[in-house]
């Protein structure tokens, strides 16, 4: 059974919904600002991509996760006519417990559930890859027919416990995000919510729903190696993409681009320089590589989400996007890093994503043609 | 508990209460099952964790840090709630995929489902299961009286799902 995304819905450090997003990623814009919400002069680095608010207002996680909910909703073209036949939803953050259950139903049904209806949710906090465990397991529920149709969020926002402890483990950039680049410094973070659609193509067609891709493959594995750091082989970064590649049954010469995860610290992103090199190098015509963290800032938990979509849309598209104030790659690596926005027709797409505590994770899209 | 299993990267002072009951837990369902994990395959073994407030102890503790101007790296390092799981991973080599669920039920039929829902995606042959609930500044202080009132736990189990 064939898995696809028919509905995306994005806050991000560009404001509000998916065409914004494209439209400022293509530019090669950022979304980058000074942080003022909290005072962040202390800190090793006082930016980040921030969700733009109008005077007054206050995003909360629930606020930014309704309104991708909706916009997802609304692009899937996806009536909930009764509680009974509401999609299941999973939801990727690294703090859970701050996720308001309640809202979340309502923010599906359009209105307060009925008394005693049960809504099968979930939430998924492994850090910087639970969203992308999200996604797996909504592609498990439609193969496996335990869910229709699952709403697959993740979302994030930017507090000063986070960016301090960024700043505590020395991952934060002083100065701009240059991920892959050789004189990169650290990461800038960033907030947000993505929200994808996933049911079977089977269900997809039936309803005339457009299909932004195939959820092909997916892959997860452990580094067993320490808490913040990835270990230096990269080894658990590559069981999980060789996993997703052979879940998709794509050789990795037939790939068509890498979303990175392309954090832009010192040692992830050469981690994953290493893999992206030992896996698909050596060919003559190299994948092409980029990651727009230096676009709209590291969402933690809400990227994998955020990724995937990005990845749909270039499929969709036809573009591959840059990696923003890339200069200059480490000299050991050739691999093809996308410095400005090409326009390519590519057929197949990877995202990668790996977090704090050796979790790595990876899924691959595939195009559907009509 | 053996030092063995926390040494390194896992030196003793770099976790709190709540991962060092987690991984006196794990060591006790290892002893139980005679499990000889050196000999086995541990990129087949995958850990599901379900949990309440899992880290939030340590976020406490960083954001006091905060206000005093003393930040510690291993309380945020310790904040995710994933991060049970990651030392179970670290402590005994296993490789193959964790999940973590946070939930504000514990049951074992529930951490069984999530580990059939792992088991769906990937294919190990032994699921390290569990549940883990602490209590904190903020679980007691809230208006969920049915987080507060629990004692802190942790409840492991490994379950052969390939048989």
């Amino acid at each position: 059974m064939k898995v696809v995304i028919t509905g995306i819905g994005l806050m991000t450090a560009f404001g509000k919904g998916a065409d914004c997003f494209v439209k400022n990623i293509i530019d090669q814009k950022d979304g980058i600002t000074t942080i003022e919400r909290f005072n962040a002069e202390k800190y090793r680095g006082n930016q980040a991509g921030q969700v733009p608010l109008s005077p007054g207002q206050a995003w909360d996680m629930a606020d930014l996760l309704e309104a991708a909910i909706k916009e997802a909703l609304t692009d899937a073209e996806l009536s909930i006519e009764n509680d009974a036949t509401a999609p299941s939803w999973i939801v990727g953050t690294s703090y859970g417990y701050l996720i308001d259950r309640e809202r979340v139903n309502r923010a599906i049904l359009g209105r307060d559930p009925a008394h005693g209806a049960h809504i099968n949710g979930q939430i998924i906090s492994m850090a910087c890859v639970s969203s992308t465990h999200a996604i797996g397991l909504a592609k498990y529920y439609i193969e496996s027919r335990k869910a229709d149709c699952v709403i697959v969020g993740g979302v994030e926002i930017l507090r000063e416990v986070i960016h301090a402890g960024f700043h505590a483990v020395r991952a934060l950039s002083p100065d701009k995000c240059c991920p892959f680049d050789k004189n990169r410094k650290g990461l800038v973070l960033g907030e947000g919510a993505g929200v994808l659609v996933i049911e079977s193509q089977q269900r997809a067609n039936q309803r005339k729903a457009k299909i932004y891709a195939e959820i092909a493959g997916f892959g997860s594995a452990s580094d067993a190696f320490h808490l913040t750091a990835a270990i230096p082989n990269g080894k658990g970064l590559e069981v999980a993409i060789l996993k997703a590649l052979t879940q998709a049954q794509l050789d990795s010469k037939d790939l068509g681009y890498i979303n990175a995860h392309g954090a832009g610290t010192i040692q992830g992103d050469r981690v994953e320089s290493i893999v992206f090199q030992r896996i698909f190098g050596g060919t003559k015509n190299p994948i092409p590589v980029s990651s727009i963290k230096a676009a709209i800032g590291h969402t933690i938990g809400a990227g994998g989400v955020i990724d995937v979509a990005l990845s749909g849309l270039c499929l969709t598209k036809n573009f591959l996007p840059a990696t923003l104030n890339f200069k200059e790659p480490e000299k050991e690596f050739s691999l093809d890093y996308v410095t400005a926005t090409r326009e390519k027709k590519v057929d197949t797409v990877l995202s990668v994503n790996f977090a704090f505590g050796g979790n790595n994770a990876a899924v691959v899209l595939k195009k559907v043609r009509p | 508990m053996s030092k063995k299993f926390l040494s390194g990267n896992l030196a003793g002072k770099a976790l709190n209460n709540e991962n060092k009951l987690i991984l006196i837990a794990t060591y006790r369902a290892f002893i139980h099952s005679k499990m000889d994990i050196k000999h086995m395959d541990q990129a087949k073994i995958s850990i599901v964790i379900h949990t309440s407030f899992g880290g939030l102890e340590s976020v406490e503790q960083f954001s006091s840090g905060i206000k005093k101007n003393s930040l510690k790296p291993n309380s945020f390092a310790c904040s995710s709630p994933s991060v049970p799981a990651s030392i179970i991973s670290m402590c005994w080599g296993i490789r193959g995929p964790s999940l973590t669920v946070v939930s504000p039920r514990f049951s074992e039929e529930a951490v069984l489902e999530s580990a059939s829902d792992l088991a769906g995606i990937d294919t190990p042959e032994w699921v390290i299961c569990g549940y883990c609930h602490f209590s904190t500044l903020s679980s007691v202080e809230s208006q969920n009286q049915m987080q507060s009132q629990l004692p802190d736990f942790a409840k492991i189990w490994i379950t052969k799902w390939k048989i």
